[in-house]
């Protein structure tokens, strides 16, 4: 485990060393991510001149909701979305050699080696965005509740992750992950809406098959209403079944992979 | 350009995105129906909550076929994802290769989105047979052959146009090594300012009369009103002359930026 986290310290420190290289680039990623929060709020902004709520929760709420999203964003633009966005290329270059004869869990490297420094400036952005927003909360959100709410988002970034994960793995049979890439950002669109929304059948697919709305969603309704005992244990279950699902479905897709050739 | 050549190009762009079938399908269908399915279930609750049979003009069904018309129109006007390839161009050295051709380069670029839209024009005729099956259109739209003509020129004026507005972006390359992040930010200004994330209805008086100004809200919005009846001549004529306004004055900075890019590209690459 050691070994691990002093291999992750490692690729953090390559990541700021490689963004420094790429100053222009550097600032592009920044203002670009300004700019995606920036429709966040006009988003909700405009819909708020129409309704007073969304899904049960009034502006203040979906605010916090909004800044949710973009440092949820932030995380996983930071940590996980380069290396995603490499893994088709890596499948069918046959790059992904390379990464399989390490001596570490070909999972583990292929998904966090490449660390977006220029997204970490974004993180302390959407931080400050998600500290102003509980700030300026009229009503009292308590501390256990706080603490209790980035618990839960961290959890819902891996599930993010995983979302991503699960959706680029077919490229190792499809042998193109363009189509599977969007189709994994359309979805992931179900997150960055509040769970309310969603009724009957398409409500439990996200809440446990694809669970989009675990990710923000279920984490901020955590911040204004608590969390019961049967909601922890169906998080838990689910978190379990998908992370066990998609070490399954690499190792298959592994299988599958014939170097470069693929 | 040569109109053989040209065709030649659109040909062989259109084959090789036939290649992956898989994406294709996943693209046309199953990426559809995802985004519209969100789209249904946010404005159903969102006129719940509202407790009014219209918002800024537009009923639930309304809204719905809103999101469904400008989608469509997006795969024509967007094409494929298209951007980043020039810049790719610039920076694997791969541009000498057409600078030693005696074709203008923007114009083989050109060919080659016009053979993406290839796929566009065969997901709309697939969607034009699926669609009306699920969706009222007949009691929402207006199909009549004049609508429908002025909807398919402001579409291809707004295809010329969103061709056209990432020139620079990819002209930068010439000095940075990666303009992904421009062409991102490129995409979502478009998306929020050019009526896909919401109807430029329902934003403030004063931000519709700004945009009015602007090429965003003819790309999409505007087409997709032509089909509900809502735009007159006079609009309809306002919008292609800001399109072509916009595609000259974009297409003008394009060319200086490529100009001056072309000073100091070495070919070297990668």
């Amino acid at each position: 485990m050691l070994r691990y986290l002093r291999l992750y310290i490692a690729f953090v420190r390559f990541g700021f060393s490689r963004a420094m290289e790429f100053r222009l680039d550097f600032w592009f990623r920044v203002v670009m991510d300004c700019v995606f929060y920036v429709t966040q709020f006009v988003f909700f902004g405009v819909i708020y001149r129409h309704t007073e709520f969304m899904a049960g929760w009034n502006y203040d709420q979906i605010l916090i909701f909004a800044a949710a999203v973009m440092y949820s964003d932030a995380v996983n633009m930071t940590v996980f979305s380069n290396n995603m966005w490499w893994l088709p290329q890596l499948i069918n270059r046959g790059d992904l050699d390379y990464h399989l004869v390490r001596p570490v869990s070909s999972l583990f490297f292929v998904t966090l080696r490449d660390f977006a420094a220029n997204s970490f400036v974004n993180l302390l952005i959407a931080t400050g965005l998600l500290a102003w927003t509980l700030a300026r909360y009229p009503g009292e959100l308590g501390f256990g509740n706080i603490v209790l709410f980035f618990v839960l988002l961290a959890i819902g970034n891996l599930l993010y992750a995983w979302s991503t994960a699960v959706f680029l793995i077919p490229t190792f049979w499809l042998h193109s992950g363009t189509a599977l890439r969007e189709m994994s950002m359309h979805l992931q669109r179900y997150a960055e809406r509040p769970h309310g929304i969603y009724t009957g059948w398409l409500r439990r697919i996200v809440l446990s098959i694809l669970p989009f709305a675990l990710m923000i969603s279920i984490p901020t309704e955590a911040l204004f209403e608590g969390i019961t005992w049967q909601r922890v244990l169906h998080i838990a279950a689910v978190c379990a079944a998908a992370f066990a699902f998609l070490v399954w479905f690499w190792n298959r897709g592994l299988r599958a992979y014939s170097s470069a050739s693929s | 350009m040569n109109p053989r050549l040209y065709l030649h190009i659109v040909t062989m762009e259109a084959r090789k995105l036939m290649t992956y079938r898989a994406d294709f399908y996943l693209n046309a269908f199953a990426g559809f129906f995802v985004q519209i399915g969100l789209l249904y279930v946010l404005w159903k609750s969102i006129f719940a909550e509202s407790g009014g049979t219209e918002i800024a003009g537009y009923t639930f069904h309304q809204m719905v076929l809103y999101y469904v018309v400008t989608i469509l129109i997006g795969k024509f006007v967007r094409g494929s994802d298209y951007d980043g390839r020039m810049a790719a161009e610039i920076y694997s050295g791969e541009l000498t290769r057409y600078l030693l051709q005696p074709v203008d380069y923007f114009s083989i670029k050109f060919a080659q989105r016009t053979g993406e839209l290839t796929t566009a024009v065969v997901q709309l005729a697939l969607f034009s047979i699926a669609v009306p099956l699920l969706f009222d259109f007949d009691a929402e739209l207006s199909l009549s052959p004049v609508h429908l003509a002025m909807c398919l020129v402001m579409v291809i004026f707004a295809s010329v146009f969103h061709f056209t507005l990432f020139l620079p972006a990819e002209g930068v390359a010439f000095w940075a090594d990666n303009v992904w992040s421009l062409n991102v930010m490129g995409r979502i200004i478009v998306s929020v300012l050019g009526g896909t994330m919401l109807p430029i209805a329902l934003f403030p008086e004063w931000a519709q009369s700004i945009l009015s100004y602007t090429p965003f809200p003819y790309l999409f919005y505007l087409p997709a009103n032509i089909l509900f009846g809502k735009v007159s001549a006079g609009e309809w004529l306002h919008g292609l002359a800001m399109l072509t306004l916009w595609t000259v004055l974009v297409q003008v900075l394009a060319r200086e930026i490529w100009r001056r890019g072309r000073h100091s590209y070495t070919g070297v690459g990668i």
